[in-house]
């Protein structure tokens, strides 16, 4: 194909969440693919989430399994949402199992014939455009030897071809071949090959999901952590093609008439404040204070607490006159709280996901970004947080964080876990000795787009919540 | 397929199959695809084994999947060619060209009965 002639290949979106943003547009159209991975990777799941979405979307799928039969499938596939059987009914599915049975006697050389002529019958019966055949590897296994693996694998491609159903083929390795020799030929036959693998991470396990190869086109290349949640295969990739920020909106008031003014006339909408400062300076009272702020214009807020349990938090403000069990109540406050270690990076992130998707705030908080740090360690925490604000910077979604830093050194740990780049303005609270009493200063240390004060204020919560006064 | 190490039994006394034992009636289903080589040797031995040794007792059906792909679903077929028996008393699948003579009668249950008992 000539230069000028580029065209660009077409897809079959997959529809699961997040793979079709690093497959850029979904599997290759009217071709074969391959996931492969050692037993418990999730192949299974992905490839039925394959068929459920594309069968609710008007492309009737085959199904046919070598592992499991259709019925544990179903079951299976119900713990996700994903009532197969409905759609076997309505005939916008067709799954059957081949479970090879431990007593089938063998006895000379054999075809896959019927299974081909099963796929291509009940193909054109239900005007089938996807297929999934699952642990390939077992049907592939029964062959005396390589040459036999490969010739059959060449009329079952050749077979493919001619039917142009968009195949996903799952495979495990298989022991008894020289190095990699038995998936290199499946590798072979197809055009875009997925990885899938678990791993073990200071106790917390993590699946992640590759693509090894894409005849082409072009694939996000890196390694993208999932969770199989209740509603299928979820992936977030940390870095996707472009940036899609949305701009920043208007001016919001921060619940405090002088702190606004310090900000030139309010936090921005759809931007991400940082509250910075020592333990007890009022980084909550704060971030509480802008949200009472903003839904008391019937705006919508999450509040994600690391540090209080929902019941604490509400007691605790209401001490400083902020009443947010009113807002509780009136559906526009939804607290959250989440012990750190309870689960994994994964599991966090989809849970805040499912929050914000169910929820639909206008704004999120939380509460301290320094306790990320204990879901698995600093290099986990700024994952975390990378992919947290990508999503809701491209939901448009304000985003108010509040970091503990310690003593000196807080200049520096500021922006705090290397989030600095995404972070467009940092309020700073920290303490003042005085003679005979400590003080506590508010001072606005970066805003992005805006101009502010660059003068140094007091801070003081009373009974009646937070007051700023020149010093 | 080397299974033949207990050659020492001479085959020839499977020719008749016990009397004492009441002969079953087999019912046998082959599976075979189109004109494949594999399908034709067992078609073929098959067929000459039927008349060998089960003499009246058995009614085999040939099914090519290539045109009935429905049978495949039903019975399972994914392998060309499948070799379906059924009796009263078990069913058994074996799944290739046959080649093993001996294998299929031991299924069979016609290779027992050649002992001295």
């Amino acid at each position: 194909m000539s230069i000028n002639n580029k065209r660009t290949l077409k897809k079959t979106p997959t529809y699961i969440t997040g793979l079709d943003e690093i497959l850029n547009g979904g599997l290759p159209y009217g071709r074969t693919s391959l996931v492969f991975g050692t037993p418990g990777n999730g192949k299974t799941v992905m490839g039925v989430e394959y068929l459920y979405r594309g069968a609710i979307n008007g492309e009737p799928g085959i199904f046919l399994g070598f592992e499991e039969t259709v019925k544990t499938l179903c079951e299976n596939a119900l713990t996700m949402g994903f009532n197969l059987s409905s759609l076997m009914k309505k005939n916008q599915l067709f799954l059957m199992d081949g479970k090879i049975e431990p007593d089938i006697v063998m006895s000379g050389k054999f075809s896959l014939k019927p299974m081909l002529s099963i796929i291509s019958g009940k193909a054109k019966e239900i005007e089938a455009k996807r297929l999934v055949l699952d642990a390939l590897d077992v049907v592939f296994g029964l062959l005396e030897n390589p040459v036999q693996v490969r010739s059959e694998l060449y009329h079952l491609n050749l077979w493919l071809m001619k039917l142009g159903l968009t195949t996903l083929i799952t495979l495990k390795p298989r022991e008894g071949y020289p190095g990699t020799l038995f998936q290199d030929y499946f590798y072979s036959i197809s055009d875009c090959v997925i990885h899938l693998d678990v791993r073990q991470l200071d106790q917390v396990s993590t699946r992640r999901c590759r693509i090894v190869k894409y005849r082409g086109s072009d694939f996000g290349r890196n390694e993208y952590p999932f969770i199989i949640t209740d509603k299928g295969i979820r992936l977030i990739p940390i870095t996707k093609f472009d940036l899609r920020h949305k701009p920043f909106g208007e001016r919001i008031s921060s619940g405090i008439a002088r702190l606004d003014d310090m900000l030139g006339g309010g936090y921005q909408r759809a931007s991400c404040i940082l509250l910075a400062g020592e333990p007890g300076t009022g980084k909550t009272i704060l971030a509480t204070t802008f949200i009472a702020q903003m839904c008391k214009q019937n705006e919508k807020a999450l509040y994600l607490s690391f540090e209080e349990s929902p019941e604490a938090l509400t007691h605790n403000t209401a001490s400083v006159g902020l009443n947010l069990e009113q807002f509780t109540t009136s559906g526009n406050l939804l607290i959250v709280g989440a012990m750190p270690e309870a689960t994994g990076v994964e599991e966090h992130l989809m849970r805040l996901f499912d929050k914000v998707e169910s929820f639909n705030p206008q704004h999120v908080i939380i509460d301290a970004i320094s306790a990320c740090e204990r879901i698995a360690g600093k290099e986990a925490a700024f994952d975390y947080l990378m992919r947290i604000l990508n999503f809701l910077k491209e939901k448009g979604i304000t985003v108010v964080l509040t970091n503990q830093t310690s003593g000196k050194k807080s200049q520096l740990e500021i922006s705090g876990n290397g989030i600095s780049s995404m972070v467009d303005t940092v309020v700073f609270i920290t303490y003042v000795h005085g003679e005979k009493e400590i003080n506590r200063t508010i001072q606005i240390l970066k805003a992005r787009g805006s101009s502010h004060s660059n003068k140094i204020k007091g801070f003081r919560i009373n009974d009646n919540g937070i007051e700023i006064y020149d010093i | 397929m080397a299974g033949n190490i207990k050659g020492k039994k001479k085959e020839k006394s499977i020719d008749r199959p016990d009397k004492r034992k009441k002969l079953l009636y087999y019912n046998l289903r082959l599976f075979i695809a189109g004109d494949e080589p594999n399908s034709r040797i067992a078609k073929e031995t098959l067929e000459n084994l039927c008349k060998k040794y089960l003499y009246e007792n058995y009614k085999l059906e040939i099914i090519d999947v290539v045109k009935d792909f429905k049978s495949a679903i039903e019975e399972k077929i994914f392998f060309a060619p499948t070799l379906i028996i059924e009796t009263s008393e078990f069913k058994s699948r074996i799944v290739g060209s046959l080649i093993d003579k001996k294998k299929l009668l031991d299924i069979l249950g016609l290779s027992e009965t050649n002992s001295d008992k």
